[in-house]
């Protein structure tokens, strides 16, 4: 399961100076930024009194004049953007696409990457404790109390899959990443494994850092509050014309969520990383080599700690030649885990090498295609009530895929793209996928797609072994099949004014083969095992907006939907019943106030609301972040963030599978020079 | 426990409401994010800084900048530069369709996708212009200054070789802030 950080959350990453100062309202960008508005701010529930402290505060800017009064490196590090807030490729993508951009995570003041998800409105983000969280997109989110997980999703860092293959779910505590560095987030709800990877199945995230070409010079990162202590320290530099590096530590101490009664719930936890990243080349040919390691310590109620470390390494060469564009990349990456008492450690090594190729063919035609092999290599100390039999394997997965994008006319273009995904468990399987877009005009795209995807079988499907005492209680078998979904989606992107755009995409998808829990036989009730019993329906929406109201305010709204219509199959047991395959919302919504105030003032808040869960059952709750931020200068920013303000504290998944998550506050220096 | 939740917090929603009101009945005046163009207008004043002229012109005769087929950078260059003088002239900024319309020009700014025109253009006949494009391969078409989109900074990289056949000094402060110099290696450097 997910895990990570705090609710109490609050830290920010820092674009390095970006100023919010800039001048006029910006246009539609000619280019491509994926990158976002220069802001930064927070401020923490009692906002009146703030807030009657900034209004005293209102000044004249002449943001004109500032920029043509800074240095040329000043000028480098300004972040442009336009109010569509999406590059103008993204503009075009045939896929519910959102993206969260550096500054909107500054601004934010998030200290923690699945924290920073919640600013995607097509995910859903639960946090269950101090290091754990669920992370799930367009329902399926899974379901605890059945050991049913979420895991559905890809997740990358730079290029790296990061999702666990024991069971295929996200342990959050793995994915820190500081998040100054930090370009970009791309957020695509439905199904992306033709392009992304494996188990896009219902969705990707991909995080991607900054060039170490723009991380030059120092940067210090430093905050405290009721809930967690941190800090942040980067040093970037160049060694020669064509090449640039950094190299980064960061730690924090999280407190403790608390149990309904307000006493700790004992889960608190601390991390070290370090890591580096050296680009060469800047243009047609790159090179990128970058690493991290980490430990952490996480404490129980009750018992002795347990330990994770972790060590990644990899290297990407890019060339850009006139026709095409070439990547290969490989990486090595080890996360270890060591239980209460060295109970439930494992041990797993992913090896990957890929290599992808976009060439024109013709006017007409760009075609990509690629494949990769990756080794997963895992060993596991089984405790007495849970086994994987064996305890250790090494399983491979390879794919080979391609996809041409047809240009059919100035206004419509059309994808068809096909992988063969080679799987341990299960070999090779056909993922294709279809997408048309019909872009009116250069403010209106919509889209048609039709896909399928699966995920894999992991060893927790099939090898594991549950005992309750001596009783066998449950045993995997290694029958189990691919879980599978045809996913169907439409939708569409719109700039209807300069000042506001909106997205929305409607989903249906079929799943077939979906886990479920099954008895032995007619006359044996256990062993019971995992059979592939479910089917149905799920459909629903995404929806987001941003609408500049006017050159200091943005508002971005955002909403999901989702309806699931499940059944078991004939002759299927129907224990734990559809609730198994996700305890969901039935609609999650977000919305986000992003002010440039004067005097470098910034003032960011997001309130967000998550619909009742069905069972076990939770009832809604609305939650509210703030936070405040003064750039002092050029150099220097201070803030305050609250998090979860209106309550004193809030489970998000019921007990036992959830702790109760606390308000807290947090206060913050950011100083790059 | 989550229930009266909403209960709870209708006050506190309520006092950050006010704030908001309070807020925006100031006078604020705020910044947002640029657009790339205002921040190549405000590079392009800057520049001027840091880059020697073979001929400085007469005093009364303005600093020259022909912007081709780029109206929107036009429009943020005038913006900019009405408050300013570039090495003691007046400034002024002409919009241009193609290099025939070219002045006495100290500047030319061509628009990202229009940088293999600069292939038509010859130094032995005009020197002291700062050619400047913003696209991919704006060196290899003949550009001084080509701008870049970096993450979502815009930085820019330097032809040496390029500044030396148009008869330019550039200070080794501009230098030193460029993403990429390329020296040596041009036809006639």
């Amino acid at each position: 399961m997910p895990q990570v950080s705090a609710l109490s959350d609050i830290r920010e990453g820092f674009a390095p100076l970006s100023l919010p100062d800039l001048a006029s309202p910006s246009r539609r960008l000619p280019i491509m930024d994926a990158s976002p508005p220069a802001w930064t701010g927070l401020t923490r529930g009692l906002a009146l009194p703030l807030a009657a402290l900034l209004a005293a505060a209102v000044c004249r800017a002449d943001p004109a004049e500032d920029l043509t009064t800074m240095s040329l490196a000043d000028l480098a590090k300004v972040e442009v953007t336009s109010v569509s807030k999406t590059s103008e490729a993204l503009q075009r993508a045939p896929a519910s696409v959102y993206v969260i951009t550096h500054d909107d995570i500054i601004r934010s003041g998030v200290t923690s990457v699945p924290e920073a998800l919640r600013l995607a409105p097509n995910l859903l983000v639960t946090q269950t404790s101090s290091s754990a969280y669920v992370i799930a997109a367009r329902g399926l989110g899974g379901n605890p109390a059945a050991q049913n997980f979420s895991n559905k999703l890809l997740i990358l860092i730079d290029g790296r899959s990061v999702y666990t293959p024991l069971y295929s779910g996200i342990y959050a505590d793995t994915l820190d990443v500081m998040l100054e560095d930090i370009d970009r987030i791309e957020v695509i709800s439905g199904v992306g494994a033709t392009l992304w990877g494996a188990n896009a199945m219902n969705g990707v995230i991909n995080i991607i850092t900054r060039s170490s070409y723009l991380t030059k010079g120092a940067y210090l990162d430093v905050g405290g509050g009721n809930q967690q202590q941190f800090g942040d320290l980067r040093y970037g530099g160049s060694a020669g014309e064509d090449s640039a590096w950094r190299v980064y530590g960061l730690g924090f101490a999280r407190g403790a969520l608390q149990q309904a009664d307000g006493s700790g719930a004992g889960d608190g936890w601390s991390k070290g990383q370090g890591g580096f990243r050296s680009d060469w080349g800047l243009q047609q040919d790159t090179l990128t080599v970058q690493g991290d390691f980490y430990r952490a310590n996480q404490r129980t109620l009750d018992g002795p700690d347990s330990q994770i470390s972790g060590a990644n390494l990899l290297a990407r060469y890019q060339h850009q030649g006139s026709r095409s564009d070439l990547q290969v990349q490989a990486y090595f990456d080890q996360n270890e885990q060591f239980g209460p008492g060295g109970n439930g450690a494992f041990v797993v090594h992913t090896y990957d090498a890929s290599l992808q190729d976009a060439v024109m063919l013709g006017s007409r035609n760009r075609l990509v295609w690629g494949g990769g092999e990756r080794l997963y290599s895992y060993g596991i100390t089984n405790q007495t009530e849970l086994l994987f039999v064996p305890e250790s394997r090494s399983l491979t997965l390879g794919n080979v895929f391609v996809q041409d994008t047809i240009t059919l006319s100035e206004r419509v273009s059309a994808a068809l793209g096909l992988k063969a995904e080679d799987d341990p468990f299960s070999g090779w399987t056909a993922l294709p996928d279809l997408r048309l877009s019909y872009a009116p005009s250069d403010h209106l795209t919509t889209w048609a797609a039709a896909s399928r995807a699966i995920r894999s079988p992991t060893p927790f499907d099939t090898d594991v072994v549950e005992k309750v005492g001596s009783l066998v209680f449950l045993q995997a078998r290694p029958d189990f099949r691919p879980e599978q979904v045809r996913a169907f989606e439409l939708g569409t992107r719109a700039q209807p004014l300069e000042s506001l755009t909106f997205n929305v995409a409607g989903f249906y998808n079929l799943y077939e083969d979906l886990r479920t829990v099954e008895p032995a036989s007619a006359s044996s009730f256990t062993p019971l095992y995992w059979g592939n019993a479910m089917h149905g329906a799920t459909f629903g929406l995404d929806s987001w907006a941003s609408w500049q109201l006017n050159d200091w305010w943005r508002l971005s709204p955002g909403f999901s939907w989702v309806r699931e219509r499940l059944k078991f199959r004939p002759g299927a047991s129907g224990l734990l019943g559809a609730v198994q395959a996700g305890d969901d919302p039935s609609s999650h919504a977000t919305l986000t106030s992003s002010m440039n105030l004067p005097r470098h003032v910034t003032l960011d808040a997001t309130l967000r609301y998550v619909a009742a869960l069905p069972s076990p059952a939770l009832p809604a709750y609305t939650q509210l972040d703030v936070r405040l931020a003064w750039r002092a200068n050029r150099r220097t920013e201070f803030s305050l963030r609250g998090a979860n303000l209106l309550r004193a504290r809030h489970a998000e998944l019921p007990a036992p599978d959830g702790e109760q998550v606390p308000r807290s506050v947090i206060a913050e220096v950011r100083v790059g020079f | 426990m989550p229930h009266r939740r909403q209960r709870q917090f209708r006050p506190r929603l309520a006092g950050l409401l006010l704030a908001l009101v309070a807020l925006t009945t100031g006078r604020a005046s705020v910044a947002e994010p640029a657009s790339a163009d205002a921040v190549r207008a405000a590079y392009l004043y800057r520049f001027a800084g840091y880059i020697a002229w073979p001929d400085p012109g007469a005093a009364d005769t303005p600093f020259v900048i022909d912007v081709l087929d780029a109206p929107a950078m036009a429009r943020e260059l005038r913006r900019i530069l009405s408050q300013h003088v570039i090495h003691g002239h007046t400034t002024e900024v002409r919009e241009i369709s193609s290099l025939r319309e070219l002045g006495d020009a100290q500047i030319l700014y061509v628009a990202p996708g229009r940088a293999q025109v600069l292939r038509e253009l010859r130094p032995e006949r005009r020197s002291g212009l700062l050619l400047v494009t913003a696209e991919e391969d704006g060196l290899s078409d003949g550009s001084v200054i080509n701008f870049l989109i970096l993450d979502s900074n815009v930085r820019f990289e330097v032809s040496l070789a390029a500044a030396q056949r148009w008869g330019l000094k550039i200070s080794a402060d501009l230098l030193g802030v460029a993403v990429r110099v390329q020296r040596g290696q041009g036809q006639l450097g």
